[in-house]
C-alpha cells in the first residue's frame, strides 16, 4: 500500500463527495479531557452490491483506532441486537436496540462493491439525539480499506473533539535483529510492521522529513556510524556523511518541506556538540560551543526558532532550550532527579515531553516549555524516547511495562492515560519517531 | 564454544580486513558490529553511573593493556565504549564514545601511539551481560579492546 500512497490519497481525496448529510454541522465538542469513556457501536457494515470483506473490515479498524484514542468504549459486537450488514438508511436504525444496551454513538454504512472499486458511505449517528451527525461518503479500491477507514475515525474523532486525529500516520523505531539492530516502520495501531535497513549493524536515532516519506538515521553498515537518508517508499539510501564525527539525532526542520538543512549531535574526541548539517554532512553552523559537555538530542520547536536539547553541562544530564542561533540558553527540567534526557517539543509548540530517572526507573514527564507545571506520566518499569502525535494529543514511547526488562512501543494521551501497547516485543524496540500527517 | 571461537574469528578477520575499505557490499552472514565479550589479549575496564572517569582500577588496568601493546608493536587495537541499558539510547552512544575516548587518551599518555588506535560506541547496544540488574550493568559499563 505504501509504494503508491501519494497517488493513492490524491484518488481518495479526488472522490470524497460531499453528501448532504455535511449539513450536520457539528454543534457540541462532547469529549474533552479524561474522564467517562464514551461508548460507541461499530457493527457490520450493509453490502449493497457485489463481495468484499470490507464490510468487516472498516468497523474492526475504525474500532481499533477509537479504542487506541482513549476518548472511546468500544461496545463488543457479541451484544448488538441488530442483525449484523442491515442495510438501510437513517429511518432503518431502531435506536431502542442500541439505548437498551448502553450505546450513546453509532457507526453504520454501506458498501458497493464494483468489480475491484469500493464506494463506502458512512455514518455516525448520536444514539440518544437519534440522529445522523456525520457522513462521508468514500472511493477507492480494496487496498485502499484502511486508508478509507482511518480517514473515518479521524472524522469522528474531530467531531467529538473539535480536532482531527493522528489515525493513518505511520511510526518508524529501531528493532532487534539478532544481535542486530534494524529500522522498521509500521502504522499506528501497529500493524503493517516493515524491516527498512538489513545494515547488519546498528540502524538507530531515525526522524521524519516533513514529506513523511523520507527518514534520517544513524547506521553502522560501514562498520562506522555515519549519517543516512532513505526514501521509505523505494528504499533507496543516500549516505549524508562519512567516518568521524559521530552523528546521531539528525532532524529536518518542521513543516518545511524545501529545507536541506538537518539539526544533529555530532562527536568529536569527548566533545558533543549540537549542529546544523547541509546534506553532503558539511558543518554549516555550530550552535553549541565546544565545552567539552556533551550536548546531544536536539528538537526544533515547531517554528524553528527554537531548538531543546540535553546537556550535562551543569553536571547530570537535564533538558534545556536556547534560540536557533544559539543564545538565550535555558533550563527546562526541574524535577527532583539527577538524570534527565531525550526532549521532544509538541506541535503546537506548548509542551515538551522529556524523561527523568525516577521511582526506579525512567519515566515520561511533560512539563510547559518553559519548563513550569512538570508533570509525571509514567511511574513504573522504565519508559524512554517519547515522541508526539501530530495533532499533539498522544506520545508514543518504549516502555518496559510488565514487560521484564525487554521494551516494547506503546501509546497514550499526554495527560499520561490511556496506555495502549502497540507492538509485541521483537526483543528490544528502542526510539520510536511518529511521522507527520500524509501530505 | 567451537562455534562461538569459530565466530570470533571470523569477526577479528572481518575487522582486520574492512576497516580501510568504507564502500563494502553487505552479504549474508556479515557483520557491521563487533561481539559482545570479555576482553583476552587486553583487559576490559569499567566505569561508574553516568560517567566517563577513569578509577584506579581503570588505570591500573590500562596500564597493564598499555604494556601488552608496547610489547606486541605490530598489533593495532580498536577501543568500544558502551554504557548500560539505563538511559536513552543517543546520550549512552555518546557515553560510550566518551568511555572509548578516555580510555584511548590514557593509553596514549602511557606512550601508545595514536596511529596503532581506534575508537567506536556501541553506547547500551551491545550489553556483556543481557540481565536487568546492578550486577550486569556494572559489567555492561566497560571500555573493550579489540586486538587485531
Amino acid at each position: 500500500m505504501r509504494p503508491n500512497s501519494i497517488r493513492f490519497t490524491l484518488v481518495i481525496l479526488a472522490f470524497i463527495v460531499s453528501i448532504p448529510f455535511e449539513a450536520f454541522a457539528q454543534t457540541d465538542i462532547y469529549i474533552r479531557g479524561s474522564g467517562k469513556l464514551f461508548p460507541i457501536a461499530l457493527p457490520q457494515l450493509c453490502l449493497q452490491q457485489g463481495e468484499s470483506q470490507a464490510v468487516k473490515e472498516i468497523p474492526q479498524i475504525i474500532a481499533r483506532d477509537l479504542d487506541l484514542s482513549g476518548y472511546f468504549e468500544v461496545v463488543s459486537p457479541d451484544a448488538y441486537i441488530e442483525t449484523p450488514g442491515k442495510c438501510g438508511g437513517p429511518e432503518s436504525v431502531v435506536y431502542t436496540d442500541w439505548t437498551v444496551i448502553g450505546v450513546e454513538g453509532l457507526v453504520r454504512g454501506t458498501v458497493i462493491a464494483n468489480g475491484g472499486n469500493l464506494t463506502v458511505q458512512l455514518y455516525l449517528y448520536d444514539v440518544q439525539k437519534r440522529s445522523m451527525v456525520l457522513g462521508k461518503e468514500y472511493s477507492g479500491d480494496a487496498s485502499q480499506i484502511k486508508k478509507i477507514s482511518h480517514r473515518f475515525a479521524n472524522e469522528i474523532l474531530k467531531f467529538f473533539t473539535g480536532e482531527y486525529g493522528p489515525f493513518g500516520t505511520q511510526i518508524s523505531f529501531s528493532s532487534r535483529v539478532g544481535r542486530f539492530k534494524e529500522l522498521f516502520v509500521m502504522d499506528i495501531d501497529g500493524s503493517e510492521i516493515r524491516q527498512l535497513t538489513n545494515d547488519r549493524g546498528l540502524a538507530i536515532s531515525s526522524s521524519w522529513a516533513p514529506d513523511g516519506i523520507h527518514l534520517v538515521y544513524t547506521s553502522y553498515r560501514n562498520r562506522v556510524p555515519d549519517l543516512f537518508r532513505m526514501n521509505i517508499n523505494s528504499r533507496s539510501v543516500t549516505q549524508l556523511t562519512r567516518g568521524e564525527p559521530l552523528e546521531l539525532g539528525a532532524k529536518y526542520k518542521r513543516s518545511e518541506p524545501a529545507s536541506e538543512l538537518l539539526l544533529a549531535s555530532i562527536t568529536t574526541g569527548r566533545d558533543s556538540d549540537i549542529v546544523l548539517l547541509n546534506m553532503s554532512g558539511a558543518v554549516v553552523q555550530r550552535i553549541t560551543p565546544s565545552n567539552g559537555a556533551i550536548d546531544v538530542s536536539p528538537e526544533w520547536s515547531p517554528d524553528n526558532s527554537r531548538i531543546a536539547f540535553c546537556s550535562n553541562r551543569g553536571g547530570g544530564p537535564q533538558i534545556y532550550t536556547m534560540a536557533a542561533d544559539g543564545s538565550n540558553v535555558k533550563r527546562i527540567s526541574f524535577v527532583t532527579s539527577n538524570y534527565c534526557t531525550s526532549p521532544s517539543w509538541s506541535p503546537k509548540g506548548d509542551k515538551i515531553a522529556f524523561v527523568c530517572r525516577a521511582d526506579a526507573g525512567f519515566q515520561i514527564f511533560v512539563a510547559n516549555a518553559d519548563g513550569s507545571n512538570a508533570l509525571q506520566l509514567t511511574s513504573s518499569g522504565s519508559n524512554e524516547d517519547p515522541d508526539w502525535s501530530p495533532d499533539g494529543r498522544y506520545l508514543v514511547f518504549a516502555t518496559t511495562q510488565g514487560r521484564a526488562g525487554s521494551f516494547v512501543l506503546a501509546m497514550m494521551r499526554s495527560d499520561g492515560t490511556s496506555m495502549k501497547q502497540l507492538t509485541s516485543s521483537r526483543g528490544g524496540d528502542s526510539e520510536p519517531s511518529w511521522g507527520p500527517w500524509e501530505q | 564454544m567451537r562455534i562461538r571461537k569459530i565466530m570470533v574469528v571470523l569477526v577479528v578477520a572481518a575487522l582486520a580486513s574492512g576497516c580501510a575499505c568504507r564502500t563494502k557490499k553487505v552479504g549474508p552472514g556479515d557483520s557491521n558490529i563487533g561481539i559482545a565479550e570479555e576482553g583476552k589479549e587486553l583487559k576490559d575496564i569499567n566505569f561508574a553511573f553516568d560517567s566517563y572517569q577513569l578509577d584506579s582500577v581503570a588505570r591500573s588496568l590500562l596500564q597493564k593493556n598499555a604494556e601488552w601493546l608496547k610489547a606486541n608493536p605490530s598489533r593495532r587495537v580498536q577501543v568500544e565504549g558502551h554504557a548500560d541499558e539505563r538511559g536513552t539510547n543517543e546520550y549512552n552512544m555518546v557515553l560510550g564514545a566518551n568511555r572509548a575516548r578516555s580510555a584511548q587518551d590514557y593509553l596514549r599518555s602511557l606512550g601508545i601511539e595514536s596511529g596503532r588506535m581506534s575508537t567506536v560506541s556501541y553506547g547500551e547496544e551491545l550489553p556483556l551481560d543481557p540481565r536487568h540488574n546492578e550486577e550486569a550493568w556494572a559489567k555492561n559499563r566497560r571500555a573493550h579492546f579489540n586486538v587485531n
